[in-house]
């Protein structure tokens, strides 16, 4: 006979395993990014898994042999940008869809929106952009991004909202609020987590983005991480140790941030789905 | 202090209405209570006075101002809300002086004000904490007190008690009934509850399909309700109704029922006189219903055979559910009864306060 103690435990030690196979599958090429990006040339190509020898190599030519510093700083001004921007939007976008009665079933509009590919929509973007002058621009890249992620912010924050009881709003009215007071002075304190995980988001795919950025943008001096990167691997000799070096630094601040919030992050997400704290 | 005066007020949602030309005059610093089952339009009337819903058609003022395009802020008005609806993220005494905050009244205002009502409710300990580190009863207390340090024209307090433990809502109820002694400010308050109804109000105004039907004190609606949904609606337990015939025999009145055959009283047969051989319904309350063994003065004709079925023990009365012949039907009586499940035995009806309902038109007939 197995004690129920010793049940516990087989099944705690199970569960470890279980966990351990997704996570080292999805943990293994950041792993292999990280190492190669300090392995030397002749090691990238030896049957080494850990390299002997570390380098700075590859990051050294990448900030000098490369524009890598200044597109670092155009993703970093646009990423943010498009955050803010889809920030606001969608924060009066979702509380309105949270709180008011609609004729139309906006909603319903906004998930149809969200489940367009966003390469449907890069062509009309960029003849739009080019008439507006808003080709090559910091603000018209993260305009573009605003575009593909409003609906989904929008969806997140509405639901979000939601779990925020509106007789919250309406006393702070009584208490003698407008409508937009009572949204600042008294939903969104509350609303902070669910701000954070969007913002979270919106930030990591405009970050990530390559096909507005490579559409929107033909200038070298504006041209985002992404977009600089593949062009590493665009030549006749592949310079792996470069790229992996990119790859790693793009991935780096993320990765920070992430850590950083990653408690807050689920919670918000946790609260917007099930109301719970 | 204000008087509130709705004229005609409609409230539709799409196509539902949801209140129909409602009608009211509240006076100043009077205490109404609208009650009435839910979705009967009770908590919409108070948010269309409140400036929380607008209003389809009519007028709806307070004091002499008409307020229907007013935003709520400027209305002066507080309101208590069924979840408190405190702001999680402040501590109680941010909450209670945010009101205070937004109308930009002094800091030194604000602390004497709230100090003092918090002192009064006895929640000056939990000034620093958050809401969610208080239990239910402190935080109704800091949601009346957040209304209160306003000073607002009138109250409006919509389910107040309903998330209370039946214990602390008695209490509560008496502490609201001071609480408008001492303020003398207009109140109106919304429950489903008709025992919170008859316990608080001045005047009640029963509610129900958008529909006022009736309005009137405590006791104007437990002797003299207007319709069947009154007459049931107010009162605990729930009025008898029994379908009946009414008869002549003898130059006298009868209610005649399955095993029951009930002397009218020569005083009250006049109103009856042309319903005679019409059905109508027969409203009597559990407490107007006695055993003959303990009040033997048993007079002709309003006595009748039962069962008792199931016996429900309160300690000073029980209540008994008896049947007449297939027919159930519900007593309050005196704990001194002796009767035991299954005991066959006479009851007595004081006819007097008998109540008579047209069964097309549910009006009670007087």
């Amino acid at each position: 006979m197995i004690s129920l103690e010793d049940k516990k435990r087989i099944t705690r030690i199970g569960t470890v395993f279980a966990l351990l196979f997704p996570i080292s599958f999805v943990l293994m090429p950041y792993l292999w990014m990280t190492l190669s990006s300090f392995a030397t040339e002749k090691e990238l190509f030896s049957n080494h898994v850990i390299p002997y020898a570390l380098t700075f190599d590859h990051y050294h030519q990448l900030f000098t042999r490369t524009n890598f510093a200044r597109q670092f700083l155009n993703s970093s001004i646009v990423a943010v940008a498009a955050t803010l921007m889809c920030l606001v939007a969608s924060t009066f976008a979702g509380y309105s869809l949270s709180r008011f009665r609609h004729r139309w079933n906006f909603e319903r509009v906004m998930l149809i929106m969200y489940t367009i590919p966003p390469v449907l929509m890069v062509i009309p973007i960029l003849l739009i952009f080019t008439r507006l002058h808003l080709t090559n621009t910091y603000f018209g890249l993260a305009l573009g991004h605003s575009t593909f992620m409003l609906p989904f912010a929008a969806l997140i924050m509405a639901a979000y909202f939601n779990n925020i009881p509106p007789a919250l709003d309406e006393a702070a009215m009584v208490d003698g609020a407008s409508r937009v007071g009572a949204l600042i002075k008294v939903v969104l304190p509350m609303a902070l987590p669910g701000i954070a995980a969007t913002g979270v988001i919106i930030f990591a795919n405009s970050w990530n983005d390559y096909l507005y950025a490579f559409t929107l943008i033909s200038s070298r001096e504006m041209q985002t991480l992404p977009v600089g990167v593949a062009e590493l691997a665009e030549g006749q000799t592949l310079q792996w140790g470069m790229l992996m070096a990119a790859a790693a630094m793009i991935t780096a601040p993320m990765l920070v941030f992430f850590l950083f919030i990653q408690r807050k992050l689920l919670a918000g997400f946790i609260f917007a789905v099930t109301g719970e704290k | 202090m204000a008087q509130v005066i709705l004229k005609d007020v409609t409230k539709r949602f799409d196509r539902t209405e949801v209140v129909s030309n409602f009608g009211l005059h509240i006076k100043d610093k009077e205490f109404l209570i609208l009650v009435g089952p839910s979705g009967c339009g009770k908590s919409t009337t108070l948010r269309m006075v409140a400036g929380l819903e607008t209003v389809t058609k009519g007028e709806i003022y307070i004091g002499d101002r008409l307020v229907n395009n007013m935003p709520p802020k400027d209305r002066n008005l507080a309101m208590v809300f069924q979840n408190y609806a405190l702001y999680p993220h402040k501590s109680v005494y941010q909450n209670m002086a945010f009101g205070l905050k937004m109308r930009k009244h002094p800091k030194s205002v604000i602390e004497e004000r709230v100090r003092k009502q918090a002192k009064i409710l006895e929640i000056e300990d939990f000034l620093d904490r958050r809401p969610d580190e208080l239990s239910g009863g402190q935080r109704q207390r800091v949601a009346l007190g957040r209304a209160i340090v306003r000073e607002p024209d009138v109250f409006l307090l919509d389910e107040p008690l309903s998330n209370l433990d039946a214990k602390l809502r008695v209490h509560m109820r008496m502490e609201l009934i001071r609480l408008h002694k001492r303020l003398e400010t207009t109140m109106i308050y919304v429950t489903h509850d008709q025992v919170e109804a008859m316990t608080m109000g001045d005047r009640i105004v029963v509610m129900k399909d958008g529909l006022i039907h009736q309005e009137g004190t405590s006791l104007e609606l437990f002797n003299q309700p207007k319709n069947l949904f009154v007459a049931g609606f107010i009162g605990s337990p729930t009025m008898n109704f029994i379908d009946c015939e009414i008869i002549r025999k003898n130059s006298s009145l009868y209610a005649m029922s399955k095993g029951m055959m009930l002397k009218i009283p020569p005083e009250k047969a006049r109103a009856y006189d042309k319903y005679d051989k019409r059905n109508l319904v027969l409203g009597i309350r559990p407490q107007h219903f006695y055993s003959t063994d303990l009040f033997p003065g048993k007079i002709e004709g309003n006595t009748f055979k039962v069962v008792a079925e199931v016996i429900e023990t309160l300690g000073s009365e029980i209540i008994i559910y008896l049947d007449v012949e297939g027919q159930i039907i519900v007593g309050n009586m005196s704990a001194d009864t002796e009767v035991s499940p299954g005991q066959k035995f006479e009851i007595a009806v004081d006819m007097s306060k008998i109540h008579l309902f047209d069964p097309d038109s549910e009006e009670a007939i007087y």
